[in-house]
C-alpha cells in the first residue's frame, strides 16, 4: 500500500506543475497589456505603470517566476486588485462555504441516486424503471443554472417559500469559527439561526446534487442489473433466502464499489456546478469568487482561486483512488 | 436507429431548422409600450423588460446556439484528433503527449473554461475559444484510443511495408477508419458545448448584454423571477432540448458506428 501511495502522489506532480505554470503564465497570456485589461482604455500612463509594478510585471521574467514559486510554496497569492485584501484570507472565507454546500449536495446525491438506481434495476422495463431512466437521462442535459432558477421559482417564490439568497439572513450575527455555517450556528447555540442556515442550504444543495444524482442513478442501475444476473444471486435464491436479503446482502455490496468510486469522481462536476449554483443563489463560495475574479479581471484573485480549486480537485481524486485501492487489492498491484 | 436516437435526430434537426428560419425573420425590436407582458395571443411566450417578443428572441438565439455548438466542437476536433492519432500510433511520443493531455484533464471542464475566459477577456468569441480548448483533450483521448485499437491491423501494415510515409498513413489509412467513432463523439461534444457556452454566458461572461444567447437570456431573467417568471421557461426548455438532441444523437451514432459496441450487441 505504501508503494501504491508514493506512486499515486508522484503521479500528481505533472498536473500540479501544469496548474502552477498556468497560474504563472495567466497574466502573460493576456492579449495586450494586462494592466490595461484591468484598468480599461482610458487609464493614465501613471496608473498603468503603478499597476504593472504591483503585479510585478516590471521585473525580468526569471525574477517573476522565482518570486511566484516562492510565494506559491508559502500559500501567498498577493492582494486582490479590487478589494485590496490578501487573496489567501479571502479564500479562507469562501472555501468553507463551498465545502459545506458540496458535502451536503454529495450526500443528497448518494441518498437519492443509489436507492432510485436499485429500484429501477429490480424491475427492469417497468413504468418506474422507464421513469427513473428518463429523469436520469434528462439530468445529463439539464442546464444546472436553469434547474436552480426553476427551483427558486417553484419552491422559493411559490410553494413553501424557501429562502434563496446567501447562507444566512443578513440581520443575524454569528461568530465564524469553523467557517461552516451549520456548525457555527450550533456552536453559538442559536437554534433559530441554525434553522435559517439549513433552510438556505436546501435549494442550492438540491440544484448542485441533481447532476451527480442522475449519474449515480444510471451507474447503480446498470451495476445492479449485472449483479442480479450473477450466479451467486441465483445460488442465494436457491438457498431460499428472502428477496430483500438477496438484494441487500448479496447483490448490493458487489454493485456498490464502482458506484462509490464514481461518486468520488463527481467532485469535478460538483466544482464546475458550484460556479453556476453559487451564482444563482448568491452563495459566497469559491465558484462565485472565481466568476467575480474572471469578470473583473482580478488576476491575483483568479490565480489564487485556480490553484486552490485545482488542488482541492486533485486531492479528492487522490482520496477516491486510495479508498478504492483499500477496498480492492487488485488495484494496488502495478500494471 | 433506436427510438432515443430518432428523438435526438428530431431535436437536433429542429434546432438546425430554427437556426435557418431565424435568417428570414427580423430581430425583435424594443417596444416600450408592451414591457414584461405575460404570454398572450399576440406574444405567445410574453415579452421581456424592453418589450421584445420572447419567441422571436428565442428564434434568433437558435442561430447563435447552433453556431456556438459547432465552432468549439470543430476547434476541439481539429486540434485534438491529430494529437491523439499521433499519440496513439507513435510509442516514442505517446508517454509525453499523454502526460500533456492529463494536465489538461487535471481541471474540471468548466473551471478550465472560466480561467481561459479570465485570460482572454469576456465576449462570445472568447467563450467559444475557451469551450473549444476544453474539448481538445476529449477528442485527443478518444482518437488516441482509436489509433491504439487499429494499430497492427493489416491495412496499416500494408502501406508501411510498401514504404508509405507516416503522415500519409495517418491521414489516408488511419483517419478514415477512425472517423465513424470520432463523428459520434463530435455530435455528443456539440451537446456539451451548448451547455458550457450557455453556462458561461449565464455567468455574464458572454460580452455585451442584450445578445439573444439563451444562457445570457436566462441570466437576465434571473432578476425577474418575481415579476416575469415566463422569461425563465422558454430559454431553459430550448437549451435542455438542444443539449438532449445532440447527446442522444451522439449516443445513437456511437452505437451504430462504433465497431466495439457492435461486437457486444
Amino acid at each position: 500500500m505504501a508503494r501504491f501511495l508514493t506512486r499515486r502522489i508522484a503521479a500528481l506532480f505533472p498536473s500540479l506543475l501544469g496548474v502552477a505554470l498556468l497560474g504563472f503564465l495567466m497574466v502573460h497570456l493576456v492579449p495586450g497589456d494586462p494592466a490595461r485589461a484591468y484598468l480599461g482604455e482610458r487609464a493614465t500612463p501613471q496608473a498603468l505603470a503603478a499597476l504593472r509594478a504591483r503585479l510585478g510585471l516590471d521585473h525580468p521574467l526569471a525574477v517573476q517566476a522565482w518570486g511566484y514559486a516562492g510565494r506559491l510554496v508559502r500559500g501567498d497569492f498577493g492582494t486582490s486588485l479590487r478589494t485590496l485584501q490578501p487573496v489567501s484570507e479571502e479564500l479562507g472565507r469562501v472555501v468553507p462555504a463551498t465545502i459545506e454546500l458540496a458535502a451536503v449536495a454529495l450526500l443528497l446525491a448518494v441518498l437519492l441516486g443509489i436507492p432510485l438506481g436499485v429500484a429501477a434495476a429490480l424491475k427492469p422495463g417497468s413504468g418506474m424503471d422507464l421513469g427513473i431512466s428518463a429523469v436520469s437521462v434528462l439530468g445529463l442535459a439539464l442546464p444546472v443554472f436553469w434547474l436552480g432558477l426553476m427551483l427558486t421559482w417553484a419552491l422559493g417564490v411559490h410553494g413553501p417559500g424557501l429562502p434563496f439568497d446567501g447562507r444566512l439572513a443578513p440581520e443575524r450575527e454569528i461568530p465564524m469559527k469553523t467557517g461552516l455555517m451549520l456548525a457555527d450556528t450550533l456552536l453559538a447555540g442559536d437554534g433559530e439561526a441554525f434553522r435559517d442556515a439549513l433552510a438556505r442550504l436546501v435549494l442550492p444543495a438540491l440544484t448542485l446534487a441533481f447532476v451527480p444524482a442522475a449519474m449515480l442513478c444510471r451507474m447503480t442501475r446498470s451495476q445492479m442489473r449485472e449483479a442480479m444476473a450473477e450466479p451467486y444471486v441465483l445460488a442465494a435464491r436457491a438457498r431460499g433466502l428472502s428477496p430483500a436479503r438477496v438484494v441487500w446482502a448479496h447483490a448490493f455490496p458487489n454493485a456498490l464499489v464502482p458506484v462509490l468510486t464514481s461518486a468520488g469522481l463527481q467532485a469535478g462536476a460538483l466544482l464546475g456546478g458550484a460556479a453556476l449554483t453559487e451564482t444563482v443563489f448568491s452563495w459566497p463560495g469559491i465558484g462565485r469568487y472565481l466568476v467575480e475574479a474572471v469578470r473583473n479581471r482580478d488576476f491575483p484573485a483568479l490565480q489564487g482561486a485556480l490553484v486552490a480549486a485545482a488542488l482541492a480537485f486533485l486531492l479528492v481524486n487522490l482520496l477516491v483512488d486510495l479508498a478504492y485501492a483499500a477496498a480492492d487489492p487488485r488495484i494496488r498491484r502495478p500494471a | 436507429m433506436s427510438r432515443s436516437g430518432r428523438i435526438g435526430l428530431g431535436l437536433a434537426g429542429a434546432a438546425l431548422t430554427a437556426a435557418l428560419l431565424s435568417l428570414f425573420f427580423p430581430a425583435p425590436v424594443p417596444d416600450l409600450l408592451s414591457v414584461l407582458e405575460p404570454p398572450s395571443r399576440q406574444h405567445w411566450l410574453g415579452t421581456d423588460d424592453l418589450g421584445r417578443d420572447l419567441l422571436a428572441r428565442l428564434l434568433q438565439g437558435a442561430r447563435l446556439t447552433v453556431l456556438l455548438a459547432c465552432l468549439p466542437a470543430a476547434c476541439g476536433a481539429l486540434v485534438g484528433i491529430p494529437l491523439g492519432l499521433v499519440s496513439g500510433s507513435s510509442p516514442r511520443l505517446d508517454p509525453w503527449l499523454t502526460r500533456l493531455c492529463d494536465v489538461l484533464l487535471a481541471l474540471p471542464a468548466l473551471l478550465l473554461a472560466l480561467v481561459v475566459v479570465g485570460i482572454l477577456g469576456t465576449g462570445l468569441t472568447q467563450v467559444a475559444c475557451a469551450v473549444g480548448l476544453v474539448s481538445v483533450p476529449v477528442f485527443w483521448r478518444q482518437s488516441r484510443a482509436e489509433a491504439l485499437r487499429l494499430s497492427g491491423r493489416e491495412f496499416l501494415l500494408a502501406p508501411r511495408v510498401l514504404g508509405v510515409g507516416g503522415v500519409r498513413i495517418l491521414i489516408r489509412h488511419l483517419l478514415p477508419n477512425a472517423t465513424p467513432a470520432l463523428l459520434a463523439l463530435a455530435t455528443a461534444q456539440m451537446g456539451a458545448a451548448v451547455l458550457e457556452v450557455a453556462g458561461l454566458s449565464f455567468l455574464g461572461l458572454g460580452g455585451e448584454p442584450g445578445v439573444p444567447e439563451w444562457g445570457s437570456m436566462l441570466g437576465e431573467a434571473r432578476n425577474q423571477v418575481y415579476s416575469a417568471p415566463w422569461l425563465l421557461f422558454g430559454p431553459g426548455v430550448c437549451l435542455a432540448l438542444a443539449v438532449l438532441g445532440f447527446t442522444l444523437l451522439g449516443d445513437a451514432l456511437r452505437e451504430r458506428l462504433d465497431p466495439r459496441l457492435q461486437a457486444t450487441r
